[in-house]
């Protein structure tokens, strides 16, 4: 029982959170344009390459599992249309996102609960700016804006690792497969995936300050909470991404 | 200018303050000393509305900060600055950035106004051309000197200093305390030095306060401190295991 009420209260404050940046996002305070561009550069741009090398051998992956059941049905051509699907409505959007909370997210706890540990934190508010708006907000937009453009490039990313498989191993132009691919994808299958992205994004935005903000002690405290923001990340991730997935299946089929 | 009537402060079941009952002089140099742990760092928290007491009342300038709303604060803090233990300069932004923090953030002053304040500010702590270099390009001395420039930048009525010789060599501990002393007497600011050592606060304060068990037990001038009769307080200021105060208690 009393995890439970562990649980309502660590949920309550994301909540709480939440719409602590969404006021501070509305407030008359002037925003930190470069700030933001910094860390979009920081939180998106610098996970491009482990976003690639995961999304392009995953793509290869599944081509290679889906190959193995469909040549038995003597269906190869359909290559396209499973890698496409699986990329774009459930394995970009998840694995782009582990990626991010684990590399980004990480990042974002580390900083902000090694400037707890040094008393920066208490110093931004004696001098009249809150933690949340100065130091949360920007990297919150950050995330929200760029962890979509990442999913939807390890999207083409996936894609392209299932076209090395279909043109190599079963001889697939580059035409017919991109043909395939579009043929199977549908408007409602990029919106489940952009969806599941800007949800998993909040995910690692909440849990990655929250966890900095709870860290005590020194640098056994900054372990600690980056360890506690990679693992309750990725559950609250995989559990989003079901609830998500059974709700896109009853209203997107 | 700061009383504080009847303070209580828990953390979980650790009662830290007890019924603090303190006043500070307007343009005065206050220390508070105590055994490390006693509640000083705490008490300077406070006062400052990084924490909201249990019970108790907070007049700064005659405004009761207790339970006050966050714009109500913020107008507190930008009267009131904090120089932190470990100077907390903040380690993403170089020294002008972290000097004139206040200064980009609520005065409306243009780019030239405010690096003019920020290098006039580094002046008065004896520091020339870094306002270029990082955090952790400074040495501790450096570091704690650039705190100083930042809490005084927008001119408060009062800074509070929570350990300022701490983890600085003897020499580099004189330069601070004559710091204080001169920009005390330069800017008529009210101070307040929270610090168990007692050799260095007797060089910058005009009045000492003992705190113990998160009480004050002394409070008078700086001279009065060796005549008190106390034997809590004669023990702390002899330096001695041997007495009223157990070695354990904090």
């Amino acid at each position: 029982m009393s995890r439970l009420i562990k649980l309502a209260y660590y949920l309550g404050s994301l909540v709480f959170l939440l719409g602590e940046i969404i006021s501070s996002f509305f407030s008359r305070q002037k925003k930190n344009l470069l700030d933001i561009i910094n860390q979009m550069i920081f939180l998106g741009l610098d996970s491009l390459g482990l976003v690639s090398v995961v999304a392009l051998f995953t793509g290869i992956i599944i081509a290679f599992q889906s190959a193995y059941q469909l040549q038995r049905l003597s269906s190869e051509i359909y290559i396209a249309s499973l890698v496409v699907l699986s990329l774009t409505r459930e394995l970009g959007p998840v694995l782009a996102s582990l990626i991010v909370a684990g590399r980004s997210g990480a990042a974002i706890t580390a900083q902000i609960s090694s400037m707890k540990a040094t008393e920066q934190l208490d110093a931004l508010k004696t001098l009249g700016a809150e933690p949340v708006e100065y130091l949360i907000m920007p990297r919150f937009i950050a995330l929200v804006v760029t962890l979509p453009l990442l999913i939807v490039y390890a999207d083409f990313l996936g894609i392209l690792g299932g076209y090395i498989v279909g043109g190599s191993k079963f001889g697939m132009s580059f035409g017919l497969y991109f043909r395939m691919s579009l043929e199977a994808l549908q408007f409602k299958d990029i919106l489940a995936g952009l969806i599941k992205s800007f949800v998993f994004a909040i995910i690692i935005g909440l849990i990655s300050a929250r966890e900095a903000f709870d860290a005590s002690g020194a640098s056994e405290g900054v372990g600690i909470a980056v360890n506690k923001e990679i693992v309750r990340s990725f559950i609250m991730i995989i559990i989003a991404d079901c609830f998500l997935t059974t709700l896109f299946y009853s209203i997107l089929r | 200018m700061i009383e504080i009537h009847n303070l209580y402060k828990k953390f979980g079941s650790q009662e830290v303050l007890r019924g603090v009952e303190l006043n500070i002089e307007r343009s005065s140099t206050h220390a508070i000393i105590g055994r490390s742990g006693c509640g000083k760092s705490v008490l300077l928290k406070h006062i400052i509305g990084l924490l909201q007491p249990d019970r108790g009342d907070i007049f700064i300038g005659g405004v009761n900060i207790v339970g006050i709303g966050e714009k109500e604060k913020k107008d507190i803090r930008l009267k009131i600055s904090m120089v932190f233990q470990e100077s907390a300069l903040f380690d993403f932004l170089n020294v002008e950035e972290n000097v004139g923090f206040v200064l980009q953030r609520y005065f409306p002053w243009d780019r030239k106004e405010i690096k003019e304040r920020v290098r006039e500010s580094l002046e008065m702590v004896g520091l020339y051309h870094i306002e270029k270099k990082y955090p952790k390009e400074l040495s501790g001395g450096m570091k704690k000197r650039v705190a100083i420039a930042r809490a005084i930048a927008f001119r408060p009525r009062v800074i509070l200093y929570d350990e300022p010789t701490a983890g600085i060599d003897p020499i580099g501990a004189d330069v601070i305390n004559s710091l204080i002393v001169r920009l005390h007497d330069q800017l008529a600011i009210t101070s307040v030095v929270v610090s168990h050592d007692l050799e260095n606060v007797r060089k910058v304060a005009d009045t000492i306060s003992m705190m113990l068990g998160g009480r004050i037990i002394y409070s008078g001038r700086k001279d009065d401190l060796s005549l008190c009769h106390d034997e809590r307080v004669k023990q702390f200021v002899s330096g001695s295991r041997q007495g009223p105060i157990s070695a354990q208690e904090v």
